[in-house]
């Protein structure tokens, strides 16, 4: 059957099966079928837009498929990619707990299937399920991990091409694969969302990545890239 | 709503006043180090606690300084994640220690004190995303 965007939509949690590689959705029959019943489930195309930074919290997605990146601006109107969030992840739990403004803006990078679950209804499913608190806990605390990483790979930097060679090697070490030809990673970031990464311009990154392929720290074949792992932690002053 | 959350946040810390262990320790005196497995957890009563990161060349850079009343490795020991930090006593600290195995017995106990967790988890990730902001927009 055709699908929207050709998605494999998975419409009960129950039966999803994704359902037990998923650190939060990998929760007891009841507590999923609960979840089930307060869950409204959508397809969105690329570019698509969950909530806005300082907006009230509606509510919590769930990233059934796809991926979203997070962001933040400044009052200048620069932009900082947070975290690049992937399927199975909570996004808006931490303001909907709260109460207060989303932290972060949340925009799909590629057609997905999300779950929303109403505020109202997911304050009453934790307070009915400890099982969604333990499960919802550890959402936060992966957030938690990933932003005191970025923290320390901004805050750390001395150079922009600093940030970069640490953003790569961060990246190589969650997925990178091992080849003959060094560290190969799928990019599927533009230059633009790269330079959000680190907090820089799209074009000091495109400067930089001809300046690495120059010095052959990476190379560049379609999506994907090879890395020279040791030169680039040879960049990496601390 | 206020004094809703400031309820059950007395209730927390009465719930973990009834099963930590006192320690009192001196200065330099390293609680856990990035990478450990947490342990438990540590509320800080008085003193000075510095928290470290540490660079590629093992040296330790300063993130910032642990408040007193707050709760540290709550998120390691939630999630079972190594500690992504280095807490490292600067004054002579009064600390209440709370082992994992005793903390998940309070949550299962007592669950209406996991709201409470939920809800000081997502102030450190707020915390967490304020700094970011200044790592990533003040330094640029």
């Amino acid at each position: 059957m055709n699908t929207p965007y050709n998605i494999d939509t998975q419409n009960h949690c129950e039966s999803c099966s994704f359902r037990s590689e998923r650190q939060f959705c990998n929760m007891g029959t009841a507590t999923i079928k609960r979840m089930d019943e307060i869950k409204f489930t959508a397809v969105y195309p690329k570019g698509s837009v969950l909530f806005v930074e300082g907006e009230q919290p509606r509510g919590v997605f769930i990233i059934c498929s796809g991926r979203a990146k997070l962001t933040t601006s400044s009052a200048e109107g620069k932009t900082l990619i947070v975290k690049i969030a992937e399927a199975g992840e909570v996004l808006g739990a931490s303001a909907g707990i709260l109460g207060t403004p989303y932290e972060v803006s949340a925009e799909m990078l590629e057609p997905s299937q999300v779950n929303f679950i109403r505020r109202e209804d997911f304050m009453a499913f934790l307070n009915s399920h400890p099982e969604a608190c333990l499960h919802t806990a550890q959402q936060l605390s992966a957030k938690y991990h990933s932003a005191q990483r970025e923290i320390r790979a901004l805050g750390l930097s001395q150079s922009t091409s600093e940030k970069l060679a640490r953003l790569f090697l961060d990246w190589s070490n969650r997925t990178g694969e091992t080849t003959a030809k060094g560290s190969r990673l799928k990019v599927l970031l533009t230059h633009e969302e790269i330079a959000q990464m680190i907090g820089t311009t799209r074009e000091t990154v495109t400067r930089l990545l001809s300046e690495f392929k120059r010095k052959k720290i990476i190379e560049v074949k379609g999506s994907s890239m090879f890395l020279q792992v040791p030169a680039l932690e040879a960049m990496v002053s601390i | 709503m206020i004094t809703e959350i400031a309820t059950r946040r007395l209730t927390l810390e009465d719930a973990l006043a009834e099963r930590e262990t006192l320690q009192l320790q001196p200065a330099g005196t390293i609680l856990f180090q990035e990478g450990d497995q947490p342990r438990g957890i540590y509320v800080v009563h008085s003193g000075s606690i510095d928290l470290l990161f540490q660079g590629r060349t093992r040296e330790l850079k300063p993130a910032r300084s642990a408040a007193v009343g707050e709760i540290l490795g709550l998120d390691s020991v939630v999630s079972c994640r190594p500690h992504d930090y280095t807490a490292r006593v600067v004054t002579g600290c009064r600390l209440g220690f709370i082992d994992k195995e005793s903390f998940t017995q309070m949550l299962d106990a007592s669950p209406d004190l996991w709201l409470t967790v939920l809800r000081l988890l997502s102030q450190d990730i707020h915390a967490s995303y304020e700094s970011l902001r200044h790592a990533g927009f003040v330094r640029t």
